[in-house]
């Protein structure tokens, strides 16, 4: 079953990568560079699933959680934490923050839109 | 010329009248003792002042004319409070009182005044002076300039914010040159992924053949940064050791269920055993599975044809108390003894070609070691050139 992904991401190659392979394996992708637009798009779009990297310039990755959540239009869409982990405590924090799971940077090619459908469903 | 010892000879209220040479003797004696005291008193360090119950000075010594600039002459008739900053006034009478009802006054940090109206911390200790009958006659005040002291601390206390600043900007920096290391990788593994799952279309053998080269060197690259980050933080101190009950057999069953897929994709057998009884230990989860893994994918690489086995055992008597050995052996190339000696070092790669295959970063080991480290433990091992390996992961049980 296709679904639409929001993927928020300031790197523009790595949001290149991320929504090539979204329409690879036939699904929509959508992505936003900041915070901010990521909450313009995910109200107009309504995405299945939301991906953000948790270092965005200005509203990092949790701030925008925290606004999604906050918002009874927004809050039941699943959220998924793009990170690289460098701080012991790390993946805690981003469990405990309501994000629905995490994926690591660099992503694996060959299973990053798996495991974005298995966040979707199971949501 | 002013006895300045008076203040220490005490009344000889029991004296008979009439006394003998023992009394003489007595008396030579005790004059010879007051001159040794008076020699102490003179010589110390601390400015020693003997003050009356009213707070009046009675002697002052040497010390006391270098700390607070008056010479005995000009200080010894004249109260204390000639030394005291306004401000201060009442702990003259705080002290006093309470050295009148027997109490000794211990080492009051205070500000005094010196005769050209300059200030200086001290340190002052003041202990009631009795006569033979047990009588409180005066005081004896020693003062000591604390100045440098208090200069010394307010410089450790200005380092160690220093330290904590520059520790969290090392933290800080870690954390984004992690991120910002990781970000082109992102881009280079993942585009060489999606060409070679052929989604922009077809590749030629050479093109397929070449992809795959950059993707491995890739992934070799990443093992590196992350290896690297890692041994940066253990080094610096900065890596967190949450200790916690760990059971064993989960760890073990963990590794082993990771690592099996590839064990049986080059047709090797991998095998754990655990002693029956529950084995827990207190340690840092994440630590522990790092170190286990890094030691079993070793012998997964480093073996052709065989079998990887985890064995768990506990150690009553180890080296430092009561043990977990867990034993990493392998049936594979082995290390030669002139290789045993660089095995730990950073950097050290035996077999350069096998090591890379894998994205190994030759920091493995050495990783390894220095967070066994921090867990109070260590890895030993013992091997034979194309017979085996087996390392071994020693750790506390508490």
């Amino acid at each position: 079953m296709a679904i639409r992904v929001l993927v928020v991401e300031d790197d523009p190659d790595s949001l290149e990568l991320m929504t090539y392979l979204f329409h690879a394996f036939g699904h929509e992708a959508i992505g936003a560079h900041t915070g901010d637009e990521a909450l313009v798009l995910a109200m107009s779009a309504r995405p299945d699933l939301i991906l953000c990297d948790l270092r965005l310039p200005g509203m990092d990755g949790f701030e925008l959680l925290s606004r999604l959540k906050s918002d009874p239009y927004l809050q039941s869409i699943p959220v998924v934490a793009v990170t690289a982990y460098a701080m012991p405590g790390d993946r805690e924090r981003v469990m405990s923050a309501g994000f629905q799971g995490y994926v690591t940077k660099p992503i694996d090619p060959q299973t990053f839109v798996r495991q974005a459908e298995e966040f979707s469903a199971r949501a | 010329m002013r006895d300045k010892t008076a203040i220490l000879r005490t009344r000889n209220r029991g004296a008979t009248p009439g006394a003998f040479p023992d009394d003489v003797a007595e008396r030579a004696q005790s004059q010879e003792d007051r001159a040794r005291l008076a020699a102490i008193v003179e010589s110390s360090d601390d400015a020693i002042i003997g003050q009356t119950l009213e707070g009046v000075v009675t002697t002052w010594n040497r010390a006391a004319e270098r700390l607070y600039g008056y010479t005995a002459a000009e200080a010894i008739g004249n109260p204390i409070t000639l030394t005291v900053p306004p401000e201060r006034r009442d702990e003259i009478r705080d002290y006093l009182s309470r050295v009148r009802h027997g109490e000794r006054v211990d080492h009051i940090e205070t500000v005094r005044v010196r005769k050209d109206g300059s200030r200086i911390d001290v340190s002052i200790t003041v202990s009631p002076i009795r006569d033979d009958a047990g009588t409180i006659i005066g005081l004896s005040k020693s003062a000591r300039d604390i100045t440098e002291r208090r200069r010394f601390e307010a410089e450790l206390r200005r380092k160690n914010i220093e330290l904590e600043i520059a520790s969290r900007a090392n933290d800080h920096f870690l954390a984004s040159m992690s991120h910002e290391l990781r970000t082109p990788l992102n881009s280079i593994i993942g585009f060489t992924g999606t060409l070679l799952m052929k989604f922009p279309g077809d590749l030629t053998e050479a093109q397929d053949r070449q992809l795959q080269l950059i993707q491995v060197n890739a992934r070799h690259l990443l093992s590196l940064i992350n290896d690297l980050l890692n041994l940066a933080k253990v080094r610096s101190g900065h890596a967190e050791v949450q200790r916690e009950p760990v059971e064993i057999r989960e760890v073990v069953e963990e590794v082993a269920a990771t690592l099996w897929p590839s064990a049986e994709a080059k047709g090797l057998r991998l095998a754990a055993s655990l002693p029956p009884d529950r084995l827990q230990i207190n340690t840092d989860r994440r630590s522990l599975i790092q170190i286990l893994m890094n030691l079993t994918t070793n012998a997964i690489k480093f073996t052709k044809s065989g079998h990887v086995r985890i064995d768990v055992e506990r150690v009553e008597h180890g080296s430092r108390g009561p043990e977990v050995a867990l034993h990493v052996a392998d049936t594979g190339l082995g290390i030669a003894p002139a290789d045993q000696k660089r095995l730990f070092g950073a950097f050290e790669q035996l077999h350069p070609g096998i090591e890379q295959e894998d994205g190994g970063s030759g920091l493995g080991l050495h990783l390894s070691q220095r967070m066994a480290g921090l867990l109070g433990g260590r890895i030993e091992f013992a091997s034979e050139l194309d017979k085996g390996s087996t390392f071994t992961l020693f750790l506390p049980e508490r």
